[in-house]
């Protein structure tokens, strides 16, 4: 038989993933060129969701741009309004009073773990665990609804204001976020009982799409996905913002780099910022939630600052560059997700197809925050 | 420190500018203006110090176009802005995707708002647009454009210049009438 060059590749083929894959969490859409089941290449295609918020914050007064933050990543948006308020605050030359920064080192760090149990959830569905989702979204509606009790939204929550938040704490929020971590902690051995011990979760991740220091340096991975690999890197601690250095919280980091050990420290960091919420409850001040002299027309001075926080996915920045107008000249966001998915095409060389769902499980993708 | 020891590496590129900034209100504690020719140096000079990058982003200025690259340090608090010139009828500018692998989307990114083109890119094409799009969203319009200097702040400059303030009570939240949704059924 004839089995010349030109049969020889005739196995190889195109194959499109997305955009309405389920397991790319959004639309996104990779490109596979696979040999039977194993991965050639994967180019992932980004830009369906693409709203331009970047231009968005260019032609609208700097309060209105609060409400697209929570648009950018609606899993933990509370994160991203401390973003954008902290670098306005920073631009401008705001403070904000402590039981404020209390209010939003709380609201924040819940929206953390509201964000880490939707990603668990979502993460053991695409490895073909139906149960564990149950139990997340469970525990998540418990976050949703503290935080609707404070600021009247679930999920695009616009809490922050420049200079403090809208509406003060009760005591019933209180009370119930401390009755929340007593029955979240109560579930963190079910959950390891449930899926960190079963074979076939460790089987599906272990020794799976491993991302060395060097090449998450080099493609600016951040977050869990690069603690995972055995960087202490927090901006939290590493480059501290509002009033974090007052608490003690550990940076939990993985070893190996795969996707277990990415698993593994979103569970630990789950605890941490428990830890944080239960020392913030503790020793908060009362007092206004809101700076005196905060203005509502905003109009700083010209001048850029770039301002990072510790996003539920990573390192999430923000340039902003001022002409002295009550809009901005220029605002660049620098989101992780992005950087993190960039890392994907190197990752999916040589593996197989179904191991492709697990990483892309396992680097937390929020494609609205990627296509901004 | 890593901020001192840096200096000496990025004054051997012989810069345009090598300025000391402010971290508390800039939050970058280096900024340095590149050329096209040291550009792809100043990339290997991170590479060496073991710098992430942050990202890539163009700003539209009255004179020219201006890119700024962002470095940070996992290990030691420091951040370097990069910045280069380039113009507006033909803008190019070197890649540095061959040294950051993770700058060939940033890169991507910016050719897609402003049109830059990054010779020495392997795939430079649409990453956030369409694929035929023939547009430059993040140019502004003639009237809207400033210069580099109307953008500095000057050290007379008050921060902040507003007199309006927010008003300080808050309606509860909780005291809100429920929503009713659909039609509402007419008294008879």
């Amino acid at each position: 038989m004839n089995q010349g060059p030109a049969r020889k590749n005739e196995h190889i083929y195109t194959l499109n993933m997305g955009p309405q894959h389920p397991s790319t969490h959004g639309v996104l859409r990779i490109i596979l060129e696979l040999d039977g089941e194993y991965i050639i290449t994967a180019e992932p295609v980004l830009g369906y969701i693409h709203r331009m918020h970047e231009k968005m914050g260019e032609n609208r007064p700097y309060p209105r741009f609060i409400a697209n933050m929570s648009r950018l990543d609606y899993v933990g948006p509370m994160l991203y309004n401390h973003l954008f308020t902290a670098a306005v605050e920073k631009l401008s030359g705001i403070e904000v009073p402590p039981r404020a920064e209390h209010v939003r080192i709380i609201t924040a760090e819940l929206s953390r773990v509201a964000s880490h149990l939707l990603w668990m959830g979502a993460f053991l569905m695409d490895l073909g665990a139906f149960t564990p989702i149950l139990y997340t979204f469970d525990d998540r509606e418990a976050i949703l609804d503290l935080l609707e009790s404070v600021c009247g939204a679930r999920i695009t929550f616009s809490y922050f204001r420049f200079g403090g938040v809208c509406n003060d704490i009760s005591a019933d929020f209180i009370e119930g976020t401390r009755a929340f971590i007593k029955l979240l902690r109560t579930r963190f051995p079910m959950y390891e009982k449930l899926v960190t011990k079963n074979i076939i979760f460790e089987k599906r991740v272990k020794d799976i799409g491993v991302i060395t220091p060097e090449m998450a340096r080099l493609y600016g991975v951040t977050g869990p996905a690069l603690r995972a690999s055995g960087i202490s890197y927090d901006v939290r601690k590493n480059e501290p913002y509002s009033i974090y250095p007052e608490f003690e919280f550990e940076i939990p980091c993985g070893e190996n780099g795969d996707c277990f050990d990415r698993y593994i420290v979103r569970m630990l960091e789950m605890e941490q910022s428990l830890r944080i919420i239960e020392q913030a409850l503790d020793k908060i001040p009362d007092g206004p939630v809101m700076a005196k002299h905060a203005p509502l027309k905003l109009h700083p001075a010209p001048g850029e600052t770039y301002f990072t926080v510790e996003s539920a996915r990573g390192e999430a920045g923000l340039l902003l560059i001022s002409d002295g107008s009550d809009t901005p000249y220029r605002l660049k966001l620098r989101t992780p997700g992005f950087s993190n998915l960039s890392v994907l095409e190197e990752l999916a060389k040589g593996i197989l197809l179904s191991d492709l769902v697990a990483i892309m499980g396992s680097l937390d993708l929020v494609i609205p925050e990627i296509d901004r | 420190m890593l901020i001192e020891d840096i200096k000496k590496e990025l004054e051997e590129l012989k810069p345009e500018s090598l300025e000391r900034k402010n971290y508390s209100s800039e939050g970058y504690h280096w900024d340095i203006t590149l050329s096209r020719e040291t550009l792809q140096d100043f990339a290997r000079v991170m590479n060496r110090n073991k710098f992430f990058i942050e990202d890539v982003c163009g700003v539209d200025l009255k004179e020219d176009l201006q890119v700024l690259y962002h470095f940070a340090h996992t290990g030691e608090l420091c951040r370097i802005t990069g910045r280069i010139f380039t113009s507006k009828n033909t803008p190019a500018i070197p890649t540095i995707s061959n040294i950051f692998p993770g700058a060939d989307w940033h890169e991507r990114e910016t050719f897609d708002f402003f049109g830059i083109c990054f010779t020495g890119h392997k795939n430079l094409k649409h990453l956030l647009l369409p694929e035929d799009a023939d547009i430059t969203p993040l140019r502004k319009s003639e009237s809207e454009l400033k210069s580099l200097d109307d953008l500095t702040r000057k050290p007379s400059q008050r921060t902040l210049k507003s007199k309006l303030m927010w008003p300080v009570v808050f309606e509860n939240y909780k005291r809100r009438p429920p929503v009713k949704h659909g039609r509402e059924e007419k008294k008879s």
